[in-house]
């Protein structure tokens, strides 16, 4: 039995061996490569640089920058990060010429074969070059539509962001729709497609609303992402659309299914300051003692303000809430607008309040400001 | 009949002892390669996600950043000011002074120009009593708490009560933070709602360049214990925790860097002021309070975000904190008993823990049983000296090739070490780990069991004359390796 633990032995000391000296192998060489592959972009990074200044001075020409590129096309994804580079931080004509720069066919022609290609490292590549570069990203929203389909989230969810360039609001509902209908996206993913979604132009914001509304009630799409859609329409200011959300607030049957739902439309309304929402609150206090409703509550009637919302904000230090609640409740209450303190009562200040609580938010925000409604 | 007994036992203790390294390097070689492929998925999808304007809007998290200090003076200035220079938009900084008696206060006092504040500190995890309350006039974001001394698990708590936000950083004060950690370390909460507790990846700040807080230039250590902990280090996030969490098992989260989610942590009771080990007994109670109130949740390592700090560089106080470590260990295991082996508790409780349990609590007492008998049975002629020498070797290998698989994978992570002497150096160190350092490092784990046993709840056990502890373990250093020398010289003559 020994001697056939020393052959098993020998055996495995020979087989650690090998991997042992391989994995040193490689762990030497990467580095060597990485250390290789940073100098070289470096000296590269110099080289590009001064190309990119002289066009900038007119020294070089377009052509010949095309030229230059098509004859070493190793150097167009450095070109694109220094050019992208400028055109972030140029203004005026300077970033004009960037841009005339990087609309190049052989720039979009390239990107376009990456997302084109079967692999999924140079698929995000090309997303990430049309993400960067929103005004040529819209001229191919239709080559990256089919992009949403993928099987990768992450392609799906880069596909997204690529298409929030375009104008047409139903081209970006519709990536935000095939986003959302796959559950294993996150809710980041969801909050950062919506960040893009908001145009600038006020004009559109009415009808991006009608969109947004439409996936809240969509029954294709988990209720989370659902919630992530009404939070983030609060979160981005979609004000046309706060009655709309309260109605559904008023309409969503409160089953425990529907909890964080309902929380996030409070949450969303309170962010939109929307008044009527201290009615629902009232109504749902009733007949709620979920903590997710009630913390989500506390939020809205701080964000809202108003003398109703911060006496029914005083409710919440009543001792029958849980005491993360009412230290809750105290702290929004320290943080309200000072000129808010002209609301204050001592009458708001419920029955059973722990009295320590009210002694800390009085000396925190000050007697005489606690005071200044009397 | 004695002579065939005696045989058949060295036999069974052999494969006994073969058993044991064989599973335990197993499992870490699993580990190493669920975190390899984990790390490379989410480097994939990292690129996907440009969240730069995300950060400022009401839809991220907040955060507080709890710093508890005690005896500081040197460090603190430098620290509070990296934390200052976070990149984040709606973030506190909670320096919490554990009644330090040197003058880590007066020091916060002067240079952040400290008054007193009525801030309301509501009483909901336990601490000892405050002393004071204080507002910087330079930095509105800055709260300083004055209290009696109650160690680092009552500091915190202190800081949680204080707390604001709706996520919970706690750093150590001999640690920095990368500008940007807060953002993507929020990430994972915004990312995951049943997220409560994030930790990420810890690296060994002596040796590298910092300036005014922020790191400069990465380098290894100078002194050979710095350079051993770096491959420990290594070893121990990048594929001990990154492992861990990739299959639920995870059990601790650094306390030098680890963000949790304030009302989860409120919920489970704050930290417990009586246990060693803060760090791990919050994680474990974090798991068992949600999966007996059946609650939905998550626990994660990150691989990318970074914590810099500085570790022991003497024999004397490295071996107080792994005897600290493994009391903490012990601590946590015996506090929650009940999980180990039961299958309610899930995977945890039927591999995580038990795996805890055996290999790295109980494992110093079998890898010195198993050194002990080697040298008995070599000395009484029943282990021929080719079998021992290579087993010292075959484990040696195998526990080089998790080393080196680290050193491989920390390539894969954000900020590897630039210097190809330092990666030679490092993986120089893995090697030389295992003769006489490894032995030490068990040594210090089984009196910390010991001393558990013993009842010894101190922070850190003070060395009565440390310039002899030092002197003593190069000594043994000296000698294993001569040992080990003579060994190989036998057993290649033999």
């Amino acid at each position: 039995m020994a001697s056939q633990a020393i052959d098993l032995l020998w055996i495995g000391i020979w087989l650690l061996g090998c991997i042992t000296s391989i994995l040193i192998i490689v762990a030497i060489f990467t580095r060597s490569v990485k250390k290789w592959r940073a100098e070289r972009r470096e000296s590269r990074k110099k080289e590009y640089s001064t190309i990119l200044i002289g066009y900038l001075t007119g020294n070089i020409r377009m052509d010949k920058i095309e030229q230059f590129i098509e004859n070493h096309p190793d150097s167009i994804g450095l070109m694109f990060e220094l050019s992208n580079e400028l055109q972030n931080n140029l203004r005026g004509n300077d970033k004009q010429k960037i841009q005339k720069l990087l609309s190049l066919p052989v720039f979009i022609n390239h990107y376009i074969r990456l997302i084109e290609s079967r692999s999924d490292k140079k698929v995000l590549r090309g997303l990430i070059f049309f993400r960067e570069l929103e005004w040529l990203a819209r001229g191919h929203i239709q080559k990256i539509r089919p992009l949403l389909n993928h099987k990768e989230r992450y392609i799906v969810h880069a596909a997204a962001i690529a298409i929030m360039a375009s104008e047409d609001v139903k081209d970006r509902a519709y990536a935000l729709r095939s986003l959302c209908r796959n559950k294993d996206v996150t809710r980041l993913a969801v909050y950062e497609v919506l960040y893009r979604f908001r145009k600038r132009d006020k004009e559109q914001w009415l009808d991006e609303g009608k969109h947004l509304t439409l996936l809240i009630t969509d029954p294709d799409l988990p209720i989370s992402h659902r919630t992530s859609i009404a939070i983030a329409m609060g979160g981005m200011g979609y004000y046309y659309h706060a009655r709309y959300l309260l109605d559904l607030l008023r309409n969503t049957p409160l089953d425990d299914k529907n909890v964080p739902f309902i929380a996030g439309l409070i949450e969303s309304l309170g962010m939109l300051h929307h008044p009527e929402t201290i009615l629902e609150i009232q109504r749902l206090l009733l007949s709620v003692n979920s903590v997710l409703i009630l913390r989500a509550s506390i939020h809205a009637l701080a964000k809202i303000d108003g003398k109703e919302g911060i006496e029914l904000l005083f409710h919440f230090l009543s001792q029958k809430y849980d005491l993360q609640i009412q230290v809750e409740a105290a702290i929004h209450i320290i943080n309200i607008d000072i000129l808010a303190y002209e609301w204050i009562s001592e009458t708001f200040i419920p029955d059973d309040a722990n009295p320590e609580i009210i002694r800390q938010i009085k000396a925190e925000i000050g007697n005489e400001n606690f005071l200044a409604g009397v | 009949m004695n002579a065939i007994y005696s045989i058949i036992l060295v036999d069974l203790l052999t494969w006994l002892i073969l058993g044991y390294f064989f599973v335990i390097n197993t499992v870490y070689l699993v580990l190493l390669v669920v975190s390899f492929f984990s790390t490379r998925k989410l480097n994939k999808s990292r690129d996907a996600y440009e969240i730069t304007g995300l950060f400022d809007s009401d839809l991220y998290k907040s955060v507080s950043v709890l710093l508890p200090v005690y005896n500081e003076e040197e460090n603190i200035r430098s620290t509070v000011y990296s934390l200052i220079q976070l990149d984040f938009n709606d973030f506190e900084i909670i320096v919490i002074n554990d009644g330090s008696t040197d003058n880590t206060f007066e020091i916060l006092q002067k240079e952040f120009e400290l008054f007193p504040s009525e801030r309301f500190i509501p009483e909901i995890v336990p601490h000892k009593p405050l002393k004071g309350v204080y507002k910087s006039n330079l930095f509105p974001n800055l709260i300083v708490l004055d209290k009696e001394n109650g160690k680092k698990a009552d500091a915190l708590n202190a800081g949680v009560n204080a707390s604001r936000k709706d996520v919970i950083c706690n750093v150590d004060s001999d640690s920095w933070l990368e500008p940007d950690i807060l953002k993507k370390m929020l990430r994972a909460f915004v990312e995951d709602e049943t997220s409560i507790a994030v930790g990420g990846i810890v690296r060994i700040a002596n040796g590298s360049v910092f300036e005014r807080g922020r790191l400069k230039q990465i380098l290894s250590p100078n002194s050979f214990l710095g350079k051993i902990q770096v491959v420990e280090y290594l070893r121990s996030f990048l594929f001990g925790r990154i492992g861990w969490s990739s299959v639920d098992g995870l059990i601790i989260i650094s306390g030098a860097f680890a963000v949790f989610d304030r009302t989860a942590l409120i919920e489970t009771g704050g930290y417990n002021r009586e246990s060693i080990g803060e760090d791990i007994e919050i994680v474990v109670n974090m798991h068992q309070h949600f999966i007996e109130k059946g609650k939905p949740y998550s626990m994660c390592y990150l691989p990318e975000p970074v914590c810099w700090t500085k570790v022991p560089e003497s024999w004397d106080q490295l071996a107080a904190q792994r005897n600290r470590w493994q009391r903490g260990l012990a601590d946590t295991l015996f506090k929650h008993k009940k999980m180990i082996g039961n299958p309610n508790y899930g995977w945890l409780g039927m591999f995580s823990l038990p795996f805890h349990l055996f290999f790295e609590l109980l494992g110093p007492i079998l890898e010195l049983a198993s050194y002990l008998l080697f040298f008995t049975l070599m000395i009484t002629g029943l282990l021929n000296a080719e079998f021992a020498i290579l087993f010292i070797l075959f484990a040696v290998l195998y526990g080089l090739i998790l080393s080196v698989g680290s050193i491989l994978l920390d390539e894969l992570t954000y900020k590897p070490h630039t210097r190809l002497r330092d990666v030679f150096s490092i993986t120089i160190h893995a090697v030389f780990e295992n003769f006489g350092f490894r032995q030490l490092h068990f040594w210090w784990r089984l009196r910390g069991l010991f001393d558990y046993l013993r009842r010894n709840k101190e922070w850190n056990i003070k060395d009565p004359n440390p310039t002899l502890t030092n002197a003593l373990h190069w000594g043994w250093f000296a000698a294993f390796n001569l040992f080990f020398l003579s060994l190989l010289y036998y057993g290649m003559s033999a």
